[in-house]
């Protein structure tokens, strides 16, 4: 192993031990994710995908449309509860965030932390990396349970688009968040704001009355979805996506967590310990 | 190669808000053990803390190891050990493992098991931090400090938590690493009696500015040569006529039995041979005459010029 990596092994091991190992939000988070993994697994990928997102309705003849729009939409098995699961938890970003960055702040942790030789920036980068593995991986784990369970192991285009777009606003989520949690410095600030201001924007791209550009950015998934399946999920059929919709919209949010990413490293380098 | 100036602060300026917290402080240390002291918000902390990297000043510039704190600070943190005021440990660690995390983010590294012997924590190695004495894990401090093999070691109120035996045995510690491993210290501490034992520099920081820079042996017989500390039966009394004596500056009660006096420079003797004279004349009774050259005096003399 490299000088390098061994020191940011060291660094990764050692912000483990010091932030708090094993706070409420990261608690919460992996026993959501079981639950749900556990969920996908009992009842299939078609009624976890209709269950979980927030935008899903009861109504039988929507959900109805719903179970056939899918199942003609060649998505594999794999994305489905992968898709499901990841709207739940990119939720949950904002508050890891609040507790691995704000929290370190306000205790003093980062303080103790930035008085041995660890970069800023390195630090910064590893919390992302640590946020990510723990909402990242009991989802990958539940998404092979379906996997295997219902023998749909191939990955079609179509899917692999649609887990793009997560992957791209999970990470808009994620730089947001520490954006806000380093300008607030303080977690209760950030998790609630986080989280306020993150389903307020699922929710507005939800909206039929703005921009298909403006919705994808702020939700790619739904839109990618959408396009691939032919309705969006309350059942009603989308007539004005194209795929350079979907691109723009992957890319567009996925830009817009580089920029925010960009200046929560600005912030934290300036953050007064 | 050892750097003879390891610190050097000039015209060093930081505000929060409103409040000045150093406000164009100058001041500079060589190889030994130095002591800041200076009263609650003086900014010494601010100062640790500018030094560290932790926060940008305002103003003015600042070098440790030759190393300046805006552009080298991740250099510094390598080549210096800290214990912060109120430093926070991971709990569930035992203090053997805990070193060997430290130590992990170092290049040069010390062994955890000789540093913990060295503070007399050997026989708690597996202990959770958790379960530590306060004294305990400010020992603990100190070793992960030394963690490190710094050049230059901070230390924020070591003795804090520790009792008297702690005290006497951090302060051997100290010396101890200073002398073998030639590694200088700068210690900020309100417990002047075990600085003035153990440093060779000291400064007086007050609102944000350096009163007093220099070596410990100037600084007090500078400001506390000419001082007297006498226990007597009533100190209110002689502390009256003490004031009418032509060689007495000032004189003040300073406790329930003391009068503390300065004189002016002359022939020790004969001044104290005068002030039993008096004490005598008045009816009171002297159980105890010294010359008052502390540090703790000459920084109460300095603080009531400010």
């Amino acid at each position: 192993m490299s000088d390098r990596l061994r020191r940011i092994r060291a660094i990764f091991e050692f912000e483990l031990d010091v932030s708090f190992p094993f706070p409420s939000a990261e608690a919460l988070s992996i026993i959501l994710a079981t639950l749900t993994a556990l969920y996908v697994v009992m009842q299939g990928f078609v009624f976890s995908f209709i269950l979980f997102p927030p935008s899903s309705v009861w109504g039988y003849v929507e959900l109805e449309r719903t179970v056939w729009s899918i199942e003609h939409a060649d998505l594999s098995s794999l994305t489905m509860p992968i898709g499901s699961m990841m709207l739940l938890l990119i939720a949950l970003i904002p508050l890891l965030s609040a507790f691995r960055v704000a929290g370190p702040i306000e205790s003093g942790v980062l303080r103790a932390m930035l008085s041995y030789p660890i970069r800023r920036r390195r630090l910064l980068f590893l919390k992302g990396l640590q946020i990510s593995l723990l909402t990242c991986l009991p989802i990958t784990v539940g998404a092979l349970a379906a996997v295997a369970l219902y023998n749909a192991l191939s990955i079609s285009i179509e899917s692999f688009w649609v887990l793009v777009s997560l992957w791209s606003l999970a990470f808009a989520i994620l730089s947001s968040s520490f954006l806000l949690s380093v300008i607030t410095r303080s977690s209760a600030k950030a998790a609630i704001g986080g989280m306020a201001v993150w389903f307020t924007l699922l929710i507005v791209a939800l909206f039929s009355h703005f921009p298909v550009i403006f919705r994808g950015i702020l939700n790619p998934v739904n839109l990618t979805i959408n396009y691939f399946t032919g309705t969006n999920m309350v059942g009603y059929v989308y007539t004005d996506a194209v795929f350079g919709d979907v691109l723009l919209s992957i890319i567009g949010t996925f830009l817009m967590g580089v920029v925010a990413f960009l200046l929560s490293i600005k912030f934290f380098d300036g953050v007064e310990l | 190669m050892m750097t003879k100036e390891i610190l050097s602060v000039s015209d060093l300026t930081k505000r929060f808000g409103n409040i000045v917290a150093l406000d164009r402080l100058t001041l500079s240390m060589s190889h030994g053990i130095f002591g800041l002291i200076g009263p609650n918000g003086a900014g010494k902390t601010t100062l640790l803390r500018v030094l560290l990297g932790l926060i940008k000043a305002d103003g003015g510039e600042a070098k440790v190891l030759g190393l300046d704190v805006n552009d080298e600070s991740f250099d510094i943190r390598r080549r210096v050990g800290v214990l912060h005021e109120h430093p926070i440990y991971p709990p569930s660690l035992t203090a053997g493992r805990y070193l060997e995390r430290v130590s992990r983010l170092y290049d040069a590294r010390g062994d955890p098991s000789e540093l913990l012997e060295l503070v007399g924590l050997l026989d708690a190695k597996q202990r959770k931090i958790g379960d530590l004495s306060a004294g305990m894990r400010q020992r603990l401090g100190v070793a992960q400090a030394l963690i490190g093999k710094p050049e230059l070691v901070f230390l924020d109120e070591p003795t804090s938590n520790l009792d008297v035996m702690g005290r006497t045995e951090l302060l051997r510690t100290i010396l101890h690493v200073h002398e073998s491993a030639g590694v200088s210290f700068c210690i900020i501490s309100h417990v002047l009696s075990e600085l003035e034992r153990i440093c060779s520099d000291v400064a007086f920081i007050n609102a944000g500015r350096a009163v007093v820079v220099g070596p410990l042996h100037e600084v007090v017989s500078k400001f506390a040569a000419n001082q007297y500390s006498i226990v007597v039966s009533n100190p209110r009394l002689l502390c009256a006529e003490l004031k009418n004596m032509d060689c007495v500056v000032s004189a003040e009660v300073s406790g329930i039995k003391t009068v503390t006096a300065i004189v002016r420079a002359g022939d020790d003797e004969l001044i104290q041979s005068e002030i039993e004279r008096l004490a005598k004349l008045k009816g009171v009774e002297i159980y105890q005459i010294a010359k008052a050259s502390s540090l703790e005096q000459a920084f109460l003399e300095v603080m009531r010029s400010e």
